[in-house]
């Protein structure tokens, strides 16, 4: 079974020959880099770069699908946010002073997929289907809706907004879902199998869960009937409080760090929603070595999950000796 | 048989505290008026904070309503953030009352609080975002800290040089990312080499204590609320080593 | 094997500690539910005694001397001694034996010497782990089969702590899925109780030797230290109430193959099998804190026959050793109650005990003479199958916990068990039907065979 059907079988609710080990978010380190002679900055701007690098993940970690952007710039830089970037080391991100003010009235421009760096992520995506789509699921990353808003208008404003004057993100909310929307449906037509939300201002670290539910949620489940493929939806630390609501999303999938709760997420999503997780990104695989992270990862797989992947981006650090050892353990997992 | 009807001297169901406790503010105050000025703070509810300070500082002293009003009910957020009812939006409203309430009792006095000691915070270099610092930058600051707040994406040399400047107690860093904390073992080598040996407090959702403790000065903030701790430690005089020990695994 | 039809207490009221409606008498004239409550002490051999079976021996002479001794020196009448087995006294059956009659003959010696009634309850290890071996056929099941005979032979009492199911039921317990623990308990532990006792009541018949009587503890008991106490959220307090409902489906097999009691100590659903069975039961409370925390250490003594501390390991203390320190602790528990039996004060006596507990939490609460005694008749009345009456016990049990307004709930704890309840309702009425969905829900689970358990 080649790593493409492996995935698509999962997403479909039917059996595949084993349990699928892939990554939702972000996947390059340096040693791939150096591996495929793509790096960054570059690999954030340049189509062919960014496809190569993404390929990486299937040609030298052998994930089961590949994945691209790396960064939360895309539709935020479309929509007039100023990028910053992080020259060889580190991914792009927003600058300050940000576009836009509570009170101001938010612009979706009419051409945004042709701004930025966006037709070079759409390039990237054929590239990457054209060279691999066959054999590897490909992945679009999108960003969700609250976090493009975040970036519109600062961190802290948002944040208190949330509690002070919820109605005033609305217009926010609602450019932003469709600026992810849009970038969404152009990924699919450009070969992505699955499309990926990263919606990290959505976090409970961050945000009240019921400001999740009340305001996020609407936009969010706007997002996935819209897109007409598998929707992974990824939410950084502990969702315990609203993973109930993101299974009311709609989305295929949820992506999880080993934070939260994988059992109590199973039970919420029953037998036909699909868990994705397992190894923590920012401690045992950057800094563990392989048998701590096949430990680790055994451990989070015995508690429900679908697909076996890093619990967030992987740290660009990590030795690719660990993200090997997570393929072995997925390859423990056959169903016989 | 027979049965008892209030079992409060057979047991005590503590499970059933915690559930109460950890959904309503307690009282900080024995002063009606300060009790007030506090819960505008656990509100977050800037205007009324600013409203019921002035008030507040027609009877009392400015020192009076900061110690027992103002810092008391900032003190009550972080409890409330700590036990998972709070959450950051409100620690942040209820950090801008509390400025805004010390902003109007420093008026008055005519100068700024005494402060203990300087304390500065950063968030790394490429990290977009400076929440982590924002409860920090709150609880050094009610606790008696003069914040010198470098903001977010700071880079390492900006760091240093403000370590230099200011002769800070202490230095804190929030990583996010795990891209972005490698920025801290570069600022913790430069302080070295320039006999800076400030305790660096690195914290935030990529870092760990295995990698903070990895290099010199490095200490690990595994929660924000410890930081007016571990800045008292500083101030007391106990050096990285020191604190590394008492703090960190 | 037929499943109990009938309460052996006609009402709640009648049961009291002390008296079982079926005594049991021992070699040394021992009268188990006799009228008046026996001490129970278990030592535990230190690690490293276990090094060679003289090393053991000798521990456990000391161990079980020591407490002997104290009795004696105190002025406690009787004691009840249990050693559960470690691995080597099982896996080398001759040592179980060995230890059975050195432990009789000390026994032997002081009810000579100075006139102490002792008997000894011998426990060996069910050494069968279901990811390792086949449990009805493997080495291990004759070794343990072996060890029976061998401590049959010299111990008043045998009994043992039967794993059947607990590959299912750790599956289950950690994902709150009640289908699974009834599957694990009920069915599948049942299933195997009944193999297993079949075998060792005829076993302890050859020696006339007391077929005492089984618990979930490798089920139930877990659920149950998860749950922990006050500060703990791993399992919630309700779901662990319910599995200790469920288990009693299975623990009853024991009796319902020939075993007479005195049930195991670590079996809290003891009061629910004597509410049922009338065989006289020995629970573990308050003085078992030598070996983990409970939330019923009182009311758990309500209807017990004999008062045990679960385990302590052996060495010193500033009063002596551990073994001699609880069973002077033990000993005095039992002097008190059995005064208030002789003063006639034992109904107030049991009201003191139940109101410490009965609202302390619910295990406490629905092992409480009146709600074990309710979940027994739902045993009872819902026998067509172990599945059957399990999970009648369960609803039974949530029932009461839902119903009882003095009986405070956290919102969370609540909100679980209405969710169980949920859960309960929804499966299907008939045992094979239901056995049918596990087979396919479960087939997965490491370690679970169905044809163990002759499915």
């Amino acid at each position: 079974m080649t790593s493409k059907e492996r995935v698509m079988k999962v997403f479909s609710h039917e059996k595949a020959d084993r349990l699928p080990c892939f990554c939702a978010n972000g996947t390059p380190t340096y040693e791939q880099m150096e591996k495929v002679g793509a790096y960054w900055p570059e690999a954030h701007e340049r189509a062919e770069d960014m496809a190569k690098l993404a390929i990486a993940a299937y040609t030298i970690l052998g994930f089961d699908a590949v994945r691209a952007p790396f960064c939360q710039t895309f539709e935020a830089e479309a929509l007039g946010c100023t990028v910053k970037f992080g020259g060889r080391e580190n991914i792009p991100g927003i600058d300050h002073p940000t576009l836009y003010k509570l009170d101001d009235v938010p612009v979706l421009p009419d051409d945004f997929l042709k701004r930025g760096r966006i037709p070079q992520l759409i390039e990237a995506v054929r590239i990457m289907k054209r060279e691999v789509g066959d054999k590897a699921a490909i992945i679009g990353g999108i960003i969700g809706p609250f976090t493009i808003a975040g970036a519109m208008l600062d961190a802290v404003p948002i944040l208190k907004a949330s509690f002070k004057s919820p109605d005033k993100l609305h217009p926010f909310l609602e450019v932003a879902e469709k600026a992810g929307t849009m970038l969404g449906k152009a990924l699919i037509e450009a070969g992505a199998d699955i499309i990926a939300v990263e919606d990290m201002q959505a976090s409970p670290d961050l945000i009240a869960p019921h400001t999740y539910r009340d305001l996020e949620l609407e936009y969010q489940k706007k997002q996935v009937e819209a897109l007409d493929a598998p929707v992974i939806l990824h939410i950084c630390g502990n969702v315990d409080k609203i993973v109930g609501f993101m299974a009311e999303t709609g989305c295929a999938g949820i992506s999880l760090e080993p934070k939260s709760d994988t059992q109590l997420a199973r039970k919420v999503v029953g037998t036909q929603g699909i868990i994705i997780g397992g190894v923590d990104a920012a401690t045992t695989l950057f800094m563990k070595g392989p048998d701590v992270v096949k430990e680790a990862a055994r451990e989070q797989v015995e508690m429900g999950l679908d697909v076996l992947a890093p619990g967030c981006a992987i740290a660009p650090g990590t030795p690719t000796a660990n993200l090997l050892a997570m393929v072995e353990v997925a390859k423990e997992y056959t169903d016989a | 048989m027979k049965y008892l009807t209030d079992y409060s001297n057979v047991f005590t169901r503590y499970d059933l505290n915690i559930e109460v406790a950890r959904q309503a503010a307690r009282k900080v105050s024995k002063d009606e008026l300060l009790q007030k000025v506090a819960d505008s703070v656990v509100k977050g509810e800037e205007d009324e904070a600013a409203k019921l300070t002035k008030e507040a500082l027609q009877k009392k002293s400015p020192m009076d309503v900061i110690n027992e009003g103002l810092i008391p009910g900032m003190n009550e957020v972080s409890r409330l953030w700590d036990e998972g009812v709070y959450f950051l939006p409100q620690v942040i409203l209820a950090s801008d009352a509390m400025n805004a309430g010390i902003a109007l009792c420093e008026e008055k006095m005519g100068k700024a609080m005494d402060k203990k000691g300087k304390v500065v915070t950063h968030t790394a270099e490429g990290d977009i975002h400076d929440i982590g610092q924002v409860i920090v930058n709150a609880l050094l600051n009610a606790n008696g800290f003069d914040v010198i707040n470098l903001g977010a994406d700071v880079p390492v040399d900006k760091v240093v040089e403000a370590c230099r400047v200011h002769n800070p107690v202490m230095v804190t860093g929030t990583a996010l990312m795990t891209t972005t904390m490698t920025a801290f073992p570069k600022i913790a080598s430069q302080l070295k080499r320039l006999g800076l040996a400030i305790p660096f407090v690195c914290g935030g959702g990529a870092v760990s204590e295995e990698y903070v403790t990895s290099f010199e000065l490095g200490i690990w903030g595994k929660e924000a609320n410890q930081a007016p701790g571990m800045a008292e430690d500083a101030l007391s005089g106990d050096n990285w080593q020191a604190m590394r020990g008492k703090w960190n695994g | 094997m037929k499943f109990s039809s009938e309460m052996a207490y006609k009402s709640a009221d009648e049961m009291m500690f002390g008296t079982a409606k079926k005594p049991v008498k021992t070699k040394r004239g021992l009268v188990l539910g006799g009228g008046h409550v026996v001490p129970e002490i278990v030592p535990h051999p230190r690690p490293g005694s276990e090094k060679t079976m003289k090393t053991l021996l000798r521990e456990y002479e000391r161990a079980n001397g020591d407490a002997l001794e104290r009795c004696v020196i105190v002025g406690h009448p009787q004691l009840q001694i249990e050693n559960e087995h470690i691995f080597q006294m099982t896996h080398n059956p001759k040592w179980g034996g060995e230890i059975a009659a050195q432990t009789a003959k000390q026994m032997d010696d002081y009810l000579q010497k100075y006139g102490l009634k002792a008997a000894y309850r011998a426990t060996p290890a069910d050494l069968r782990k279901p990811d390792m071996v086949n449990m009805r056929d493997s080495d291990y099941t004759r070794e343990v089969l072996e060890t029976f005979e061998e401590c049959a032979k010299y111990a008043d009492i045998v009994s043992i702590e039967s794993m059947g199911g607990k590959e299912v039921f750790d599956h289950a317990i950690i994902r709150n899925d009640i289908a699974g623990l009834l599957f694990g308990q009920a069915v599948l532990g049942g299933r195997d109780m009944e193999w297993m006792w079949t075998q060792i009541v005829a076993i302890a018949k050859k020696y006339n030797c007391i077929p005492g009587g089984d618990t979930n503890c490798s089920e139930a008991n877990t659920a149950m230290f998860m749950a922990g106490g006050f500060l703990s959220k791993d399992v919630p307090h309700t779901l662990a109430a319910l599995s200790r409902a469920i288990c009693a489906s299975r623990t009853l097999v024991a009796y319902e193959c020939g075993a007479t009691g005195p049930t195991k100590d670590c079996a809290y659903e003891d009061p629910i099998i004597k509410s049922v069975t009338g065989v006289p039961i020995s629970c573990e409370g308050k003085t078992s804190a030598c070996a983990h925390a409970d939330l019923c250490g009182n009311v758990i003594a309500a209807v017990t026959d004999v008062w045990s501390n679960e385990a302590v390991e052996y060495h010193d203390m500033f009063g002596g050793t551990t073994t001699a320190v609880f069973a002077e602790i033990l000993g005095y528990d039992v002097a008190a109650m059995n005064a208030s039996i002789d003063l006639g004060y034992q109904k107030e006596f049991q009201a003191c005990l139940v109101n410490s507990d009965k609202y302390r939490g619910c295990h406490g609460f629905m092992l409480s003479p009146d709600n074990a005694w309710q979940i027994g008749k739902a045993l009872v009345d819902n026998n067509a199958s172990l599945y059957a009456r399990g999970r009648a016990a369960a609803v039974k049990c949530g029932e009461l916990m839902l119903g009882d307004p003095l009986l405070k709930l956290t919102a969370y704890e609540k909100e679980s068990l209405q969710g169980y309840m949920k859960d309960l309702k929804a499966l299907p009425d008939k045992e094979s039907d239901f056995i049918d969905m596990c087979l396919k829900k479960y087939a997965k689970v490491k370690g679970f065979v169905p044809a163990a358990y002759g499915l």
